[in-house]
């Protein structure tokens, strides 16, 4: 699910990490106002943050514990963001996902660093901001019964992860990485992601139960209803929508326009702030580049370049060891 | 500086889910004293510090912390006049680095940088921690991690310290250590705690609660010779005042 | 599975005592090495598939840096093959759509879909150890101030340095109570979900009590909603950061913009 650097293109990262970077920073300003309202009744109302940064590193650990899914032989783990949604309200939980996200990249290497924007909008946007407010909330009730809680789950899950899923593919299609066409790439993704769904749902039902057993005013966002801060399912919808038109809508004309972004983006700059941009040198430099390039044949790659590269490379590590050695001696 | 006292006026706290912590506890530390608190697991003795830091506001009845009234109001001056180390130095212990925790009270106080920088070394100077300023909390060993969680309090210059299990999870030296800095210090101090070797050399007085309610407050060595009391509140004395009762027996 | 807990606080510690190691790379900025491993996968990323070569000599940067760094290039090279099942899975299917051949070795021909998922796994492996080497070199507490100086969000950079606070925590509470589990269970290697359940649920709940704490012991010393900008020691920008930024980031560019493999090969 986590997605690598090598699944990317430069105008993927680029458009997909603008999108998660608005949606962070919105988040983080909806989290102070939703967070006064839930804890009115106390005393104290900035607890969010040691709960947040606590709630995060549970999120870690809970991931790291497998259970057996119900008669399989496979084990599965918790992904844990409608369970965090539930507890600490979709923002609030965008924005601790966020930070596991990032943290999971830069310890465990796990989902690439450019590719954390990715990241974010599939696992943690498309199930705490879409899948848990159009499904989950609407879904849950006050004193709901364990059914009701592993239905809502469920669904939940299964929904945010087959967003997901399709969210991968899409970003995969649009770098222009993969020689599959986008139906059966798809058809590849959504079964793994349905069964890994399925099992989500089971963990996140089975947990939100005990909770509901031993600590139910724990699960403060399903609990109490808070008219001015409720997501309104309709305009979220609309919102995601537009959004949804909106980056596709960008992405296609990018593709079209130019395939490659970086080059797209140099060509950009170097015309964007300058009038007459025919004149630019450095935009001049990158047309005739782009007309060189574009006249080559597309796979030039001899063995004659891949032998010489390597040899290059044999060479600067070979450096480096004599480099070392030479400095542990004296 | 005699405004330094704590004074509880039949104080009780009931916890949200109506359970009674408190009942009707009244005492009287006056400035620069030691006192201990000892009671058995659930006898109040965490609510009652909650309250002396301004972290819990009592039910019913007055309390008095370092010359100012206990109300909703006053919780913030209270919190900076009053230092609590809790019992676990992982849950204080929240800054990336030693140095940072330490600053962070200070610099919640809004001091200037060099201010905060002169009372960091200070407070980890007087624990003996300054070599581990720079390090992250969870390197350091338990005796390490609660000298500094007793150093993030000084660089608050509370005239009030309250210590919460001040010795528990430590190894002997770690504890004998702990003991000695507390010894040094001139503040009004109250400590809740199971050990009564501490106790003992620390505290020349002991408040006893027993089911949110105080069952004695006398001095030390006159309430460890009480074995009634003690039996009756689940608490032991501390071997050396026991051997030495054995041998008063046996003569 | 108490072997991944326990694997990932090595990997923790492991990584903390590498960034606390002292080399050139160690005392570059945060801000530079971000900067230059951002250029760095950028530049890389941008490159087309098909020119294997190309992206063959962007390992450049890992073993130089690397060596900059102190690091040895083949523990970073071993690591970063983890992601290479990930990668192959979606890169395989290009070997049979894309099966124009494109030159032979002897019997062998080499298709352009081999290319690719070669070029593919090459990209993940790189990225990978640029990272490794940047995060080795930093250290997270670094690297989220050098975020944050960069203008990351401050609630969400002091978010992250919570959860990285409390992750050594959790995950020994979550070790501890596995083994206690463990102890009990015979050998089975997985939980079924009945006792799965309860003791995340379990951990839960204490993270919630420990949350609790955590906000009392910062409200004792006059927190107020806000984290204060703390002393912390904040390098200041100097002249081997420019250095540093300004070289590697004309060599990559340059590198992007003018093929040199291709060009070389073409002299020969």
């Amino acid at each position: 699910m986590h997605m690598s650097d090598a699944l990317v293109s430069p105008t993927v990262f680029a458009v997909a990490g603008a999108a998660s970077l608005t949606l962070l920073g919105a988040a983080i300003r909806k989290m102070q106002p939703a967070n006064r309202l839930s804890h009115a009744t106390d005393r104290y109302d900035d607890r969010i943050v040691p709960t947040m940064g606590a709630m995060g590193a549970f999120v870690f650990a809970a991931q790291m514990i497998n259970f057996a899914i119900p008669g399989t032989g496979s084990s599965g783990h918790l992904i844990g963001g409608i369970l965090l949604a539930a507890v600490l309200g979709p923002w609030a939980a965008f924005v601790t996902l966020c930070s596991v996200l990032l943290l999971q990249c830069l310890l465990f290497a796990d989902g690439g660093f450019m590719a954390l924007g990715c990241n974010i909008l599939n696992m943690a946007a498309l199930t705490c901001l879409v899948a848990y407010p159009l499904v989950f909330r609407p879904l849950m009730r006050h004193a709901a019964s364990p059914a009701r809680i592993f239905t809502a789950s469920m669904l939940a899950s299964t929904v945010g992860l087959c967003l997901g899923a399709t969210a991968v593919t899409l970003e995969t299609e649009w770098s222009g990485i993969t020689a599959l066409p986008f139906g059966r790439f798809l058809l590849f993704m959504l079964p793994i992601h349905l069964a890994i769904g399925i099992g989500e749902g089971l963990a996140t039902g089975a947990v939100l139960c005990v909770l509901r057993h031993y600590k139910p005013e724990l699960l403060a966002d399903v609990r109490c209803r808070r008219p001015r801060t409720r997501f309104r399912p309709g305009r979220a919808l609309a919102a995601i929508v537009l959004a949804a038109l909106l980056i596709g809508g960008s992405f296609s004309w990018l593709a079209s326009s130019q395939p490659d972004g970086l080059e797209w983006a140099i060509e950009r700059t170097s015309g964007g702030n300058d009038a007459a941009p025919a004149t630019d040198a450095l935009h001049r430099t990158a047309a005739t580049f782009q007309e060189t390039t574009a006249l080559l044949p597309d796979y030039d790659t001899s063995l004659a370049g891949l032998v010489g590269c390597g040899i290059i490379l044999l060479a600067a590590w070979g450096g480096t060891q004599l480099l070392r050695a030479g400095r542990r001696q004296p | 500086m005699s405004h330094h006292y704590l004074h509880f006026e039949r104080v009780s706290y009931r916890y949200p889910n109506g359970y009674e912590a408190l009942h009707d506890v009244t005492f009287h530390i006056t400035h620069g004293e030691k006192t201990a608190l000892v009671g058995m697991n659930g006898a109040g003795k965490s609510t009652l510090l909650l309250h002396l830091a301004g972290l819990l506001l009592p039910t019913s009845g007055e309390a008095i912390v370092g010359g100012i009234r206990l109300t909703p109001r006053t919780l913030a001056t209270i919190r900076r006049a009053v230092g609590l180390v809790f019992q676990n130095p992982d849950n204080q212990l929240f800054m990336p680095t030693v140095e940072e925790d330490v600053a962070f009270g200070p610099a919640n106080m809004q001091l200037t940088p060099e201010e905060i920088e002169r009372r960091v070394t200070e407070a980890l100077a007087a624990v003996g921690a300054l070599h581990l300023r720079r390090q992250a909390p969870y390197h350091l060993s338990g005796g390490q991690k609660r000298s500094v969680a007793i150093a993030t309090v000084l660089a608050m210059e509370p005239s009030v310290l309250l210590l919460d299990e001040p010795t528990s999870n430590l190894d002997p030296r770690a504890r004998r250590q702990t003991i000695d800095l507390l010894r040094g210090f001139d503040h009004t101090m109250l400590l809740a705690t199971h050990d009564m070797e501490m106790v003992l050399d620390l505290c020349p007085r002991t408040i006893v609660l027993h089911d949110g309610r105080i069952a004695a407050d006398d001095a030390t060595a006159v309430i460890f010779r009480d074995s009634a009391l003690l039996d009756a509140c689940g608490l032991e004395a501390p071997c050396s005042v026991r051997s030495i009762r054995k041998e008063e027996s046996i003569e | 599975m108490n072997d991944r807990l326990q694997t990932a606080l090595y990997a923790l510690e492991r990584l903390e005592e590498e960034a606390r190691r002292d080399s050139p790379l160690h005392r570059t900025d945060a801000r530079a090495k971000l900067l230059v491993t951002t250029i760095f996968l950028a530049t890389m990323l941008s490159v087309p598939l098909a020119r294997l070569s190309e992206i063959l000599l962007y390992a450049l940067f890992p073993i130089l840096t690397a060596a900059q760094g102190g690091m040895r290039y083949g523990p970073i090279f071993r690591r970063s093959l983890f992601v290479v099942p990930f990668v192959a899975l979606v890169g395989i299917f290009n070997v049979f759509y894309a099966r124009t051949p494109v030159f032979r070795i002897g019997p062998l021909t080499v298709t352009e879909g081999w290319i690719a998922l070669l070029s593919m796994l090459l990209r993940g492996l790189l990225a990978t150890q640029a990272l490794l080497t940047m995060i080795g070199s930093t250290g997270i507490f670094s690297l989220c101030r050098g975020m944050q100086r960069l203008g990351i969000p401050r609630p969400f950079t002091t978010q992250l340095l919570f959860v990285y606070r409390y992750l050594h925590v959790m995950i020994d509470e979550a070790l501890n109570m596995s083994r206690a589990r463990e102890a009990r269970s015979y050998g089975r290697r997985t939980f079924p979900l009945r006792v799965w359940a309860p003791l995340v649920g379990q951990l839960l709940i204490r993270t919630f009590d420990r949350a609790e704490q955590i906000h009392r012991a910062m409200l004792a010393r006059g927190f107020d909603g806000r984290i204060p900008d703390c002393t912390g020691a904040s390098t200041p920008w100097c002249r081997r950061d420019t250095l540093y930024l300004l070289g590697w980031s004309t060599a990559l560019l340059a590198t992007r913009l003018c093929y040199p493999v291709e060009k070389l090969t073409r002299l020969l």
